[in-house]
């Protein structure tokens, strides 16, 4: 009985517990109404990666500097892989015998110099990256350990010295070593033993019979040949005399970012200030002549090639000093070319809305030849470049403006237990700038195709008013709600990035219109959806 | 929307939660003068609302849609302040008689192992549209959720007590003492609860002041120890004299204690207005990077509601009964009673029972009454002797709900397996 019991309280425990099992999980509908997102922009948030300035009279301007050319090292000189070869042989003739430990009479140093293009003489350069490789083969019949310098090459003022231990030949077959150091940091002077040269190297060479071989018979036929390669040199700094040589470079182009999300539409600036400021940082007379600048905006085909109307800029000559050195230290000059309205067509270049420039150029080195003593120099890091310094007062006519940006998206399904089925967005837009905006976002698919839309461009954010100093005087409130339909919600949920699209167009055309720093946007978005709730 | 899924779980999900054992069983249980030992399981469950339906509540815990006529009927019984409960319990015991205790005869002792879980809620009308309506009706309105309040509690119990096996002539009696082990606790305590959606929906303000507990959440389920108690039941029975016949007073407090929760339980006290109006963003370029990318649930969950850990003691719901019982006739019986189960948003539960023995062996009850978790309730139980030691109860007290399942919720069951060994 007391067994059956036990079985029965057994059964009854297993029964309990396996009805307590996993059900389906409730869902309802609701309907939830919901501030989305809230933001208050001024000019800042909307022109993205300027730098604004404000005017005494809080209207702002914006200054903005850009590259338009860099020069690179490797347009003035090139150090090529060099090898330099070294073939040592025993001086005496007949034949003798080298104990363990005995030095092995071969030369202990050498010289070699090299031409490099352009008629450069370098008498110092610091690498900064590279390698030297050594091949070597003895043909002597006993592992042989050798120091081999390079005494003109020095690392924290140690010369470059490395012990080498070379295999012994076998038969007519030489001993052959392949090692590789890292020449990186080395200064080199490339004066020779004597200082009195350019663009030589002096390699040392010390050998002796290992001092755990065995005694060996060498004769004048037993050499050893090392090829020293120079790999991949790429000097930090050099010195010498670069030359009395002319570059051409470009055409070309650089990127221009300040308008890179303006797409389309017109703007009508009513003044620009601009400055190419030319700075060199060489040791190095230059003279520079640009042939071309252009503003060239891809998004519209259009180029609109700057027109220097004082002839001081593009098609003339420009001498540039070369700059100075001391300690270290390196004192660059500058030369200055102020370009306005008037001096120059920079306002329709600047109107072109430019996303790139285009440059064509020459350089002439040394144009009045070796004046320095052959102290020319130059650093990697530091080289000459032309820079457009522009100050461009906000006060403007913009038509359509059309601005674009590309954001990620990430409306998550979580894990598929939360759903919004439908509804209606709601924008609430109180606008304190003096002019309007027409919003679109563009869903886009795995290639960036727009495959639909959420706003309308006949929805417009009204612009505020402005008094006769056109001068906004408050905000305007608009109001605009779309509906979202459940294939638009479903689409969403598969949308990783969206395509913003903003069109701006100021009061009171044609009159130019400033924007001041107190300007703010203030935008709501609500959103009125029919949601399941479905409990994990 | 996570949070409000769990209190909307907690809230419906009765038979997740529990508490009341049937302690009275064991003490009230006559032990037969022949037998020695007795072996018993037993199990009970009970769901109550004075508002929602058995049908609603079993569309909640089964799952499934809830489509719009089924949250109109709740809707349509909904009063300004609603009440929910809801108990699980099941164990076993042993009972065993001894031949003297402190110099007395006639004493039985009991250990008993219970899994027991106890849920209640508080809650307003606007709270039940809220989430189940949404708050689009309520813009330009106020929802008002003032004294919403909310109970879970699961811990297992091991217990030992002294009964008084066989009737003296004066009284019976019992006395037990838990130790017991806390597994889950959640509560939420919302005496102010206001929730404003303006027209336009351009913010949402949420006022609130309330006191919100959980247990360590890193440990769940039946393994859990996440705190540690003790509690006393208490049984006393005093038979007497009438004109109509022999009669019994009969009172039972049981689970007068309490358990201490870790100190990785969350605690949070909040008086504060909640005012939102979005994410905020910096740049309309930007709207990854300052906005949503940054905002996980839990980092919304503590800007709004920002949770210390901290140790916490919870106090049973402690239930009170106390009935009176009077023998019409050889065959059938008739108590009347009441019932209380203190910090547990219970409503005094008054009640009738008649037992009629059918024969010897087989007796069979019928229950009505008013108050608890619902409004009226009536129920049906059987009570068989099987002979060789075996006894039985089972039975309702909650049909209502089985049987009108649109209108009424009370559900409920117990069951009883006895056996008494020589």
């Amino acid at each position: 009985m007391r067994k059956t019991f036990l079985l029965l309280f057994t059964l009854i425990t297993i029964l309990f517990f396996s009805c307590r099992k996993e059900f389906e999980k409730p869902s309802w509908d609701t309907e939830i109404l919901a501030p989305l997102v809230n933001a208050s922009l001024d000019i800042n948030n909307i022109l993205p990666d300027s730098l604004l300035q404000a005017n005494a009279d809080s209207s702002l301007k914006i200054v903005y500097n850009n590259d338009i050319y860099k020069l690179n090292i490797d347009s003035l000189f090139v150090i090529p892989d060099t090898i330099l070869h070294n073939a040592y042989a025993i001086p005496s003739s007949g034949s003798f015998v080298l104990n363990p430990g005995d030095p092995i009479p071969f030369p202990s140093s050498s010289e070699t110099t090299y031409p490099i293009a352009g008629g450069i003489q370098l008498k110092t350069i610091t690498i900064k990256s590279g390698y030297v490789t050594f091949h070597v083969k003895s043909r002597i019949h006993e592992v042989t350990d050798f120091v081999y310098s390079i005494p003109c090459a020095k690392l924290g003022g140690i010369p470059f010295s490395k012990p080498i231990s070379v295999p012994a030949a076998v038969g007519s077959t030489p001993g052959v070593l392949n090692i590789t150091y890292d020449m990186s940091g080395y200064i080199f002077d490339l004066t020779g033993v004597a200082h009195n040269k350019v663009n030589t190297i002096s390699t040392g060479l010390l050998a002796h019979i290992s001092a755990t071989g065995s005694p060996v018979t060498v004769t004048n036929m037993d050499s050893l040949i090392i090829d020293n390669t120079f790999n991949d040199i790429t000097p930090y700094y050099a010195k010498g005399y670069f030359g009395q040589n002319t570059y051409t470079i470009g055409p070309g182009q650089s990127d221009f970012k300040l308008f890179d999300r303006i797409v389309s539409g017109s703007i009508q600036l009513e003044n620009v200030n601009f400055n190419l400021k030319i700075e060199n940082p060489i040791g190095l007379d230059t003279r520079l002549n640009i042939s071309n600048i252009s503003s060239i905006n891809t998004h519209t085909g259009t180029t609109v090639n700057l027109n220097d109307y004082t002839n001081t800029i593009i098609g003339s000559p420009i001498n540039i000093n070369r700059a100075a050195e001391s300690g270290g230290i390196v004192y660059p000059t500058y030369a200055n070319f102020p370009m306005t309205t008037t001096s120059s067509n920079i306002k329709p270049v600047i109107e072109n809305l430019p996303n790139k420039f285009g440059y064509a150029l020459q350089i002439t080195t040394n144009p009045l030849g070796n004046i320095s003593g052959s102290n020319d120099f130059i650093y990697a890091d530091r080289l000459l470049k032309a820079t457009m310094n522009m100050e461009i007062p906000l006060s403007l006519v913009a038509n359509n403006l059309t601005l674009e940006d590309t954001l990620n998206l990430n409306i998550s399904k979580t894990d598929g237990s939360q759903n919004v089925h439908d509804g209606t967005i709601t924008l609430f837009a109180d606008n304190g700038f003096p002019f309007d905006a027409q919003l679109q976002l563009y869903l886009l698919n795995s290639s960036n195709v727009a495959v639909d839309s959420i706003f309308s461009y006949t929805h417009t954010i009204v612009e505020a008013p402005i008094n006769a100093s056109l001068r906004a005087t408050g905000k305007k409130l608009t109001k605009i709600t779309v509906p979202i339909s459940e294939n638009k919600m479903n689409l969403l949920y598969d949308t990783k990035r969206v395509l913003l699209k903003v069109k701006f167009n100021t009061s009171a055309q044609p009159q130019y219109i400033k924007i001041y720093s107190d300007y703010t946007i203030d935008v709501k978005l609500v959103g009125d959806f029919n949601y399941t709730v479905q409990l994990k | 929307m996570r949070d409000v899924k769990k209190i909307l779980l907690l809230l419906f999900i009765g038979l997740q939660l529990r508490s009341t054992a049937q302690i009275t069983a064991v003490f009230s249980d006559v032990f037969p003068d022949a037998a020695k030992t007795r072996i018993g399981l037993v199990g009970d469950f009970d769901i109550n609302s004075n508002s929602i339906t058995s049908k609603f509540f079993s569309k909640f815990y089964k799952g499934g849609y809830i489509d719009s006529d089924l949250k109109k009927q709740v809707l349509d019984r909904l009063k300004n302040q609603n009440r929910i409960g809801a108990d699980v319990n099941y164990g076993a015991y042993v009972g065993i008689k001894l031949d003297s205790i402190f110099h007395k005869k006639n004493i039985s002792l009991f250990f008993s192992l219970r899994d027991r879980e106890h849920f209640d809620a508080q809650f307003s009308k606007d709270l039940f549209k809220v989430g189940l309506y949404g708050n689009a009706p309520y813009a330009g309105k106020l929802a008002d959720f003032n004294k919403f309040s909310l109970n879970f509690l699961r811990y297992q119990q091991l217990q030992v007590g002294l009964f008084s096996a066989k009737y003296d002539s004066a009284a019976r009696w019992g006395i037990a003492v838990s130790i017991l082990k806390g597994e889950r606790y959640s509560s939420i305590l919302a005496n102010k609860a206001e929730l404003y959606t303006s027209a336009d929906g351009q913010s949402i303000d949420f006022n609130t002041n309330m006191q919100v507990a959980q247990s360590d959440t890193a440990h769940k389920g039946l393994g859990a120890f996440n705190g540690i108690g003790a509690s006393i039941d208490i049984y006393f029975e005093a038979p007497f004299q009438t004109r109509i016949g022999n009669s019994k007073f009969r009172v039972s407090v049981a689970d007068i204690g309490s358990i201490k929760f870790n100190q990785q339980s969350l605690y949070m006290n909040q008086d504060s207005l909640f005012h939102y109006t979005g994410f905020a963003i910096n740049s309309i370029y930007d709207l990854q990077d300052s906005t949503f990318a940054n905002t996980s649930q839990d980092s919304i969950i503590s800007s709004i509601a920002p949770f210390k850990k901290k140790s916490f003691t919870v106090t049973l719901p402690s239930i009170l009964n106390l009935t009176y019982e009077i023998q019409l006739s050889k065959k059938f019986e008739l108590i009347e009673g009441v019932r209380y189960v203190f910090n547990a948003n219970y409503k005094l539960l008054y009640y009738i029972k008649a037992n009629y023995s059918i024969t010897k062996k087989v007796m069979i009850s019928g229950t009505f009454g008013h108050g608890g978790y619902g409004n009226f309730t009536y129920g049906l139980g059987v009570f068989a002797d099987f002979g060789k030691g075996f006894m039985m109860y089972a039975g309702s007290n909650n049909l209502q709900g089985f049987v009108t399942p649109t209108k009424a919720a009370g559900m409920g069951g117990y069951f009883s397996l006895i056996k008494n060994f020589k």
